[in-house]
C-alpha cells in the first residue's frame, strides 16, 4: 500500500507544479494587462490543486492564490480589489478547495470499496480453482515468473513431500528411472513449445506403488507476450494405463502361448512373459503324479540372480503348509502383499534362509495355481523384489486371468505332445530298424520329418529279403498327417510285406494292398514296389500314383520307371500292371516320396535338382547315398516329410565275396547269404552248395563261439574262384577251438565230409580255415 | 529283423509235432532247443520233429537234436525225426551218422504210424 501511494505522489508532482505555474502565469498576465478577470482561472487552479492533494494543502493554496491575485491586481478589470473583494474571493476559493477535496475523498472511498469487492471475488475464484484442482487426482500445478513450482496438496500427499521439497526438485527422484530422463528433458524444453505441454510419466508414491500421470499444462502470457508462468493439471491415469498395458500384455501372452505346441517351451514362455512386467522373478512348478511340486522354470529379471533364486527354492522347498501348497490344494490364488508382515508371511527357517530372502530383496508374492480342464497342473509364483512393488488384488486378478490362459495353453501342448509322441513312435517303429545286407548290392535309406512340428506324415520306405533271396523294396506316402496317417502307414507297409513274403509279384502286391485299403477305408496311399533278383539283376516294379523310380548308370541318361497305376485305396477292383528291366552293373536305383520335390518352387525344378543329385551321387558315392541325395535336393528343411531309398548295384561281376563282420551269432546268416550267391554264381548244384554252406557254417560258428564275449572280435570271409575251385577262407582273431565239446567239435569231421579239402592254419594272431570245393556242376 | 526259422507245435493223432521251417544256425539254435523242451512235457510219450521245411541247418541244430534225444532216452521217451533222406537235412544227419541215434521218417504220417 505504501509503495502504491509513493508511486502515486511521484506521478502527481509534475501535475501540481504545472498547476502552480499556470496560476502564477495567470496572475502575471492579469497584472500586466489589468483588463482580464482571472479569478475564475484561480478558482479552477485551486480545485485542481485540491484534487491532487489533501484538504489542508488545498485551503492554503486557495488563500495564497487569493493573496497573490489581490496583491498583483490580476483579479480582474479595475486593478487592485478592495478588502471585501479579497475576502469574497478567498472564501470562494477556500469553498472550492473544500468541495473538490470532499468529492475526491468520496471518490477514493468508492474506489477502495470497489477494490475490496473485486479482491473477494478474486479470492473466490482462486478458491474455486484450487478446490477443483484438489478434486482432480493429482491436482494442479503452476509456476510463477520466478520459475518456482507449486503443486496441489493431493500431489504432495501422493509423493509424501512438502512444498519446499517439491520446489527443491526432490520429487523428480520419484519419477521411475525409465521415464526420468525423457520427462525432465521435456520439462526443461517446455518454454520452447507452442504454449502447451504434455507428458506421461510414472512416479513412485509414498505408498511405494507406481502411478501413471498425464501432466498437461499451458503457458500464461503477459500483455507483451512474455511468459508469466505455467499452469497445468496432473491426471492420474494409472488405472487406464494399467488396463491398456494388461490388454496389450494379454494379447501378447495369447500370441506367444499359441506359438508353440511344445509343453516345456510353453512353460518357459509363461515365465518369460511375466518378468519384469508382472514380477521381478517368476517360477513355475508342476504337480507330479504323486502330488509333489517340482520346479520346472525359473526366470529372474537379473540373470545373475537366477541361481540364487533357484538355490532358495531348492534348499528351502515349500513345506506342506506353505502358501504355494495351500494355493495348489485349494485351487485358488494367494497373495502375500508384504513379506515383512509376520501375520501373512512364513517365517524364515534359519539365518541362511533369512539371508537369502534379504539378498533377493523379497517384497511381495503371489501364488497362482495353474488350472485347466478342472485339473490343477501346478502353480506360478510371482515375486516382487528389487522393484519394491507391492501386489494388490488387482494384480492378483490379472495374474489369475493370465495363469488360466497359460494353463490351458500348457495343457493343450501336453495333449498335443502326447499324440505327437505316439505318432512319432509309431512312425519310427514302422520304419525298418536295419536294412538287409546283401552281397552285390548296397542299400541305403533315409527319412526326414517335415519342418512343421505339428505334422508327422505317413511316408515310409522298406527293404527286406524274401525267402528266395530276392530283394523287395517299397516306398510310399499315406495322405494325411498325424497319428491316423502313421497308423495307416503301418497297416499298408505290413500288407505289402505279407503279400511279398507269400511270393506275390509287385503288381499283385499292389492289388492286395489296394483291396485291403479300400475295404478298411484307410484312405489314399501312393506307393512304388520293386523286387530285385540279385543274381540276374532283373528288377520288376509297379507304381500306384507315385513318382517314378529313378535309375541311372555311368554316362547314361536318367531312366524313369513307372507303370502309372492309380493310387491305392481309390478303386477296389483296379488291376495294377507291372514292368521289368535289367539293372546294369554299377547302376543306382532311387525310390522316393514326393516331399522331396514339393519343397522346391516347382516340380520341374525339383526334378532337375533330383536328377543332378542322383548323377552327383553316382559320380562320387557317399556313405549313405539316400541321405546325401536328399540333403542335396533339399536346401532347407522339408515342409512335408520325405522318405528315400537307394540301391547301388555292385559294378563287379560276382566271382568273389569278401566280408568282415562282428563275431556275433547274428553274423552267421549274412555270411551264409553271400556264400550262397557265390556258390550259385559258380554253378554249384543245390546239394554241393548246401555242403559248402554247412562246412563254412561250422567254421563260422567256431569262430563266433571262440570270440564270444571278446570286445570287438571279428570274423572275416574271403571267398573266390580259382582254376575250377571255389575257395572259402574263414578267419578269426583267436586260437582255433579243437576240443570236442557238446558235439561242436564234430564240426571238423563234418567239414571234411562235406567239402573236397579242409585246411586249418592256427597262428598266434588267429586261425584261418580254408575250404575248397570244385566249382561247376561236376561232382 | 525277420525270423530265421519258425517252430510250430501241433497235436496230430495224439502226438506232439514240432514243425521247424527256415534256417537253424548258431543264432537261433537256442530257440530250437526251447521249442523242443516246451513242446514235450515230462509225460509225452513221443515227440515228432519235422525238418522237411528246414532250408539250412548245421551242427548247432544237430547238437540240439542229440541233447534232446539223450534227455528223452533217460525218461524212456522217443524222439522221431521227419526228413526225406535226399533233402539237405537228411544228407547232413546221415553224414553226421545220427540216423543211427534216432529213428528217421520220410513224412509226419509215417512217423505217427511208425509205432
Amino acid at each position: 500500500m505504501q509503495k502504491i501511494s509513493l508511486t502515486a505522489s511521484r506521478r502527481r508532482l509534475p501535475a501540481m507544479v504545472a498547476i502552480v505555474l499556470v496560476a502564477i502565469a495567470g496572475a502575471a498576465a492579469g497584472h500586466w494587462s489589468g483588463t482580464i478577470d482571472l479569478r475564475p482561472l484561480a478558482t479552477l487552479c485551486v480545485v485542481a490543486f485540491a484534487l491532487f492533494t489533501e484538504l489542508p494543502a488545498g485551503i492554503i493554496f486557495a488563500v495564497l492564490l487569493s493573496i497573490v491575485y489581490s496583491a498583483t491586481g490580476s483579479t480582474g478589470p479595475g486593478g487592485a480589489a478592495g478588502i471585501a473583494d479579497f475576502a469574497l474571493f478567498t472564501v470562494i476559493d477556500v469553498l472550492a478547495a473544500i468541495i473538490a477535496s470532499a468529492i475526491k475523498v468520496h471518490t477514493a472511498r468508492q474506489k477502495v470499496a470497489d477494490i475490496a469487492l473485486e479482491r473477494s471475488a478474486l479470492q473466490e475464484y482462486e478458491q474455486r480453482y484450487l478446490s477443483v484442482g484438489e478434486i482432480i487426482p493429482f491436482g494442479t500445478w503452476h509456476t510463477r515468473p520466478d520459475d518456482k513450482l507449486y503443486m496441489s496438496q493431493s500431489f504432495l500427499d501422493l509423493v509424501g513431500m512438502t512444498i519446499d521439497e517439491i520446489q527443491n526438485g526432490g520429487w523428480v527422484t520419484r519419477v521411475v528411472p525409465e521415464d526420468a530422463q525423457r520427462f525432465l528433458e521435456a520439462w526443461e524444453r517446455r518454454d520452447q513449445s507452442d504454449g502447451s505441454w504434455e507428458q506421461e510419466y510414472r512416479i513412485r508414491g509414498a505408498d511405494e506403488k507406481v502411478y501413471s500421470i498425464l501432466s498437461r499444462g499451458t503457458r500464461l502470457n503477459g500483455a507483451d507476450g512474455e511468459t508469466l508462468g505455467w499452469v497445468g493439471v496432473s491426471f492420474d491415469i494409472t488405472i487406464r494405463k494399467r488396463a491398456e498395458e494388461r490388454l496389450e500384455f494379454l494379447a501378447e501372452a495369447g500370441r506367444l502361448l499359441a506359438l508353440s505346441l511344445d509343453p516345456e517351451t510353453t512353460l518357459g514362455r509363461i515365465a518369460a512373459l511375466c518378468v519384469p512386467k508382472l514380477a521381478d522373478w517368476c517360477t513355475v512348478d508342476l504337480l507330479s503324479e504323486e502330488g509333489q511340486l517340482n520346479l520346472v522354470v525359473i526366470n529372474h529379471r537379473n540373470p545373475e540372480r537366477v541361481a540364487m533364486a533357484r538355490e532358495l527354492r531348492l534348499e528351502y522347498p515349500p513345506s506342506d503348509d506353505d502358501d504355494i501348497q495351500r494355493a495348489v490344494r485349494g485351487g485358488s490364488p494367494l497373495i502375500v502383499d508384504d513379506v515383512k508382515n509376520p501375520r501373512i508371511a512364513a517365517a524364515p527357517r534359519d539365518d541362511r534362509h533369512l539371508g537369502l530372502l534379504r539378498e533377493l530383496e523379497l517384497t511381495s508374492l503371489m501364488y497362482v495355481p495353474l488350472i485347466a480342464r478342472g485339473k490343477t497342473l501346478g502353480a506360478v509364483t510371482f515375486v516382487s523384489a528389487e522393484s519394491k512393488r507391492r501386489y494388490d488384488s488387482n494384480d492378483l486378478e490379472f495374474a489369475e486371468i493370465l495363469c488360466r490362459r497359460a494353463a490351458l495353453a500348457y495343457d493343450n501342448a501336453r495333449l498335443f505332445a502326447r499324440e505327437q509322441r505316439v505318432a512319432e513312435a509309431l512312425q519310427t517303429a514302422s520304419l525298418p530298424t536295419s536294412l538287409p545286407e546283401i552281397p552285390g548290392v548296397r542299400i541305403s535309406a533315409t527319412y526326414r520329418a517335415g519342418a512343421k512340428e505339428s505334422e508327422i506324415g505317413g511316408d515310409w520306405y522298406d527293404a527286406f529279403e524274401l525267402p528266395d533271396g530276392d530283394l523287395a523294396l517299397s516306398v510310399g506316402d499315406v495322405a494325411g498327417k498325424g497319428l491316423k496317417a502313421a497308423v495307416a502307414m503301418g497297416a499298408v507297409r505290413q500288407a505289402i510285406r505279407a503279400a511279398s513274403f507269400e511270393g506275390a509279384s509287385p503288381a499283385e502286391v499292389l492289388n492286395r494292398a489296394n483291396r485291403l485299403l479300400c475295404h478298411q477305408n484307410i484312405g489314399m496311399v501312393t506307393a512304388a514296389i520293386g523286387i530285385l533278383h540279385i543274381d540276374t539283376r532283373l528288377f520288376t516294379f509297379s507304381t500306384a500314383g507315385h513318382p517314378p523310380i529313378l535309375t541311372i548308370r555311368q554316362n547314361e541318361d536318367l531312366r524313369l520307371l513307372t507303370t502309372e497305376g492309380l493310387p491305392l485305396g481309390v478303386l477296389p477292383e483296379y488291376i495294377f500292371t507291372q514292368d521289368s528291366t535289367i539293372l546294369d552293373r554299377g547302376s543306382l536305383l532311387v525310390m522316393y516320396t514326393d516331399g522331396l520335390l514339393e519343397n522346391t518352387r516347382n516340380v520341374k525344378e525339383g526334378e532337375l535338382a533330383l536328377a543332378g543329385a542322383v548323377r552327383h551321387e553316382l559320380a562320387s558315392p557317399s556313405q549313405n547315398a539316400a541321405d546325401s541325395i536328399v540333403a542335396r535336393v533339399l536346401t532347407s528343411n522339408p515342409t512335408d516329410d520325405v522318405a528315400a531309398l537307394t540301391v547301388e548295384i555292385s559294378p563287379d561281376s560276382f566271382d568273389r565275396f569278401d566280408m568282415t563282420v562282428a563275431a556275433e551269432p547274428e553274423s552267421a546268416r549274412m555270411i551264409r547269404r553271400g556264400l550262397r550267391r557265390l556258390c550259385r554264381a559258380a554253378g554249384l548244384t543245390e546239394k554241393r552248395t548246401m555242403n559248402m554252406l554247412v562246412a563254412s557254417g561250422e567254421a563260422v560258428s567256431n569262430a563266433i563261439q571262440h570270440a564270444y564275449g571278446v570286445e570287438g572280435g571279428t570274423v572275416s570271409v574271403h571267398a573266390y574262384r580259382v582254376s575250377g575251385t571255389l575257395v572259402v577262407e574263414i578267419g578269426d582273431t583267436g586260437r582255433w577251438r579243437v576240443e570236442r565239446q557238446d558235439g561242436h567239435g564234430r564240426g571238423i569231421t563234418l567239414m571234411r565230409k562235406l567239402v573236397d579239402a579242409v585246411s586249418i592254419q592256427s597262428a598266434a594272431h588267429g586261425t584261418a580255415v580254408v575250404l575248397r570245393i570244385a566249382d561247376g556242376p561236376s561232382v | 529283423v525277420t525270423e530265421l526259422a519258425t517252430f510250430d507245435v501241433r497235436n496230430l493223432d495224439g502226438y506232439r509235432v514240432v514243425i521247424a521251417a527256415g534256417e537253424i544256425d548258431i543264432s537261433n539254435a537256442r530257440d530250437f532247443r526251447r521249442a523242443l523242451q516246451d513242446a514235450a512235457p515230462a509225460k509225452t510219450e513221443a515227440l515228432i520233429v519235422s525238418l522237411s521245411a528246414v532250408t539250412y541247418m548245421d551242427s548247432n541244430a544237430l547238437a540240439v537234436l542229440l541233447e534232446t534225444s539223450r534227455r528223452f532216452g533217460v525218461s524212456r521217451r522217443q524222439l522221431r525225426i521227419v526228413c526225406p533222406p535226399e533233402s539237405s537235412c537228411g544228407t547232413l544227419v546221415r553224414i553226421a551218422g545220427l540216423h543211427k541215434v534216432f529213428p528217421m521218417f520220410d513224412t509226419i504220417e509215417i512217423a505217427c504210424n511208425g509205432l
